[in-house]
């Protein structure tokens, strides 16, 4: 067992609805910084523009993040040729766990089609008229599947209820803080957008990323009722200033050269 | 050392926040994630469970246990935690094991007092809604941060160790998942159920204190230890991690304590 520890290999939990992960949520609180961030938005939907410069736009806002994250833990993958990684917001985290070795990845997906194994991965969606495949994202530290029962299968709003039950928990026993960070999106996310917001708990929607977070970045009646709903522009200056409003990183107390040293 | 426990207000909630998170799991159950985070609360990732009982200790005896605690885990910043349970006597407080993590608590900020402890009879509210565990008018300890309530289904009762699996189960877990460095059991007095756990924890290789002094299954162990018959301690396979520490000397348990990790901002002298 012990060669496996060489390679990146995620912890796979399977949660049937109405159980709660104890392991899960103790593997969360090893971030140093009792912060979590929830990313949410579009993936196989997302306009081609929209996604353009979007790995490198968290890439150069998140540096020092030490908290957890949270998304959706899964890849796409064209059809016609799996080789080829479709764009998306779940693909953001892998990525920051890169330049954030002290914050810790959880992946939630819920069940909504029966788990096949294929030579490139364990496959959790099939969308053949989108040409695309879904399967378990590989670089992440903990992954958790919720399924209604290993009968009935979950819906994708399942995700976000999942997601929302963690949060709570970490707020409310273990004091940490949370933030949603929600890119584009659609149905869904616009679902995840309102309630976090009903809850009171800080929303980041990045204004430029498109469809459904831009229109809730731009609905000044939402914003106002809203106040724990804050909006950054789809630039790094303005995200990592959000950030450090809202407590998730640190102001460094030293000057950075280089990408962000307008914010020291 | 001036005495922190007021024992004229035996039901005050001294607990952070003015409350005791109060949690009831069945045995068969899986552990409650919410308490488990809680014990996540303390600035460092180091726990302590104390076990034992205080029978056949005078008045005095029991003072001194809780200022013999006070010593060794001054600038403690863990979790510390017990059976959570607090004793009544004509009106005040009967100073137990059970009380001294809240008070460690209190004294040390970054620390964390919980508790577990079994449903062994009818919860009952009584007077002005107090809230008693069984016949003898033993009530909840107010001074732990969150209590975890193991009983044996609704209707059943549960034995006094009936606590032991899931809070041995818990350490663990905060070892393998949430990253604890050092896990320990510290025992003052206590009889058979003590006894058990000391074994359980010294055979997991844990570190397990044994204070001599403090009577019963305590002093029981340190004898057989001493006369060169460990062979005889019934279940323990390991005495390895066993340490012995003298009641009169709470610098002894601090210094091995800190050589085995548990203040992890001080380096070992």
């Amino acid at each position: 067992m012990d060669s496996f520890a060489e390679f990146h290999v995620p912890s796979l939990y399977i949660q049937n609805k109405g159980e709660k992960s104890t392991n899960v949520a103790l593997r969360l609180t090893r971030a140093s910084h009792r912060y979590i961030i929830r990313f949410t938005g579009g993936c196989a939907n997302m306009e081609e523009c929209d996604a353009q410069g979007l790995y490198e736009l968290f890439e150069d806002s998140f540096a020092y993040f030490s908290g957890a994250m949270l998304f959706g833990g899964t890849r796409m993958l064209k059809i016609s040729n799996p080789k080829k990684v479709i764009p998306g917001v779940t693909e953001i985290v892998a990525r920051l766990k890169k330049i954030c070795p002290n914050s810790v990845s959880l992946g939630v997906i819920p069940r909504t089609q029966e788990l096949k194994l294929t030579d490139y991965g364990l496959c959790v969606a099939t969308e053949p008229d989108k040409d695309c495949f879904t399967v378990v994202h590989p670089e992440q530290d903990i992954c958790l599947v919720v399924q209604i029962s290993p009968d009935h299968v979950a819906s994708w709003d399942a995700e976000a209820e999942e997601c929302a039950e963690i949060i709570n928990n970490l707020r409310v026993f273990a004091q940490w803080q949370s933030l949603l960070i929600s890119y584009n999106g659609g149905g869904v996310t616009e679902r995840e957008i309102v309630n976090t917001a009903k809850r009171g708990w800080p929303v980041l929607l990045i204004e430029g990323s498109g469809r459904k977070t831009d229109e809730y970045a731009r609905n000044k009646k939402f914003l106002e009722e809203n106040p724990c709903v804050h909006v950054a522009q789809k630039n790094p200056d303005s995200i990592r200033d959000k950030l450090y409003e809202l407590g998730a990183i640190e102001r460094p107390r030293i000057k950075i050269v280089g990408k962000n040293a307008s914010t020291a | 050392m001036t005495d922190i426990l007021d024992r004229t207000q035996p039901y005050r909630v001294k607990a952070p926040d003015g409350r005791v998170r109060l949690l009831v799991k069945d045995a068969k159950e899986g552990l409650p994630a919410s308490f488990a985070l809680m014990g996540t609360l303390a600035k460092h990732k180091v726990a302590v469970r104390l076990g034992g009982g205080c029978k056949g200790m005078s008045a005095e005896d029991k003072t001194q246990m809780i200022n013999f605690f006070r010593e060794a885990f001054r600038g403690f910043q863990g979790l510390i935690w017990s059976g959570a349970t607090r004793q009544v006597k004509e009106g005040q407080v009967d100073p137990m094991v059970t009380d001294v993590p809240g008070i460690i608590a209190q004294e040390n900020p970054g620390c964390v007092a919980l508790g577990t402890l079994p449903r062994t009879s009818m919860l009952s509210l009584q007077d002005d809604s107090r809230f008693v565990l069984d016949n003898y008018g033993t009530v909840v300890n107010p001074d732990t941060y969150g209590v975890l309530i193991v009983q044996n289904g609704a209707d059943g009762k549960s034995d006094w160790d009936g606590d032991v699996n899931d809070y041995f189960t818990l350490m663990q877990n905060w070892r393998d998942h949430a990253g604890f460095t050092a896990l320990g059991v510290c025992a003052w007095n206590g009889g058979d159920i003590t006894k058990a756990e000391i074994v359980r924890s010294a055979n997991l290789g844990w570190p397990t204190f044994v204070v001599r002094g403090s009577g019963r299954a305590c002093d029981e162990i340190i004898g057989l230890i001493e006369n060169g018959k460990t062979d005889t301690i019934s279940g323990l396979k390991d005495s390895k991690t066993l340490v012995i520490v003298d009641k009169n000397n709470p610098a002894d348990l601090k210094n091995q304590m800190m050589m085995r990790g548990f203040f992890p901002q001080v380096l070992p002298s």
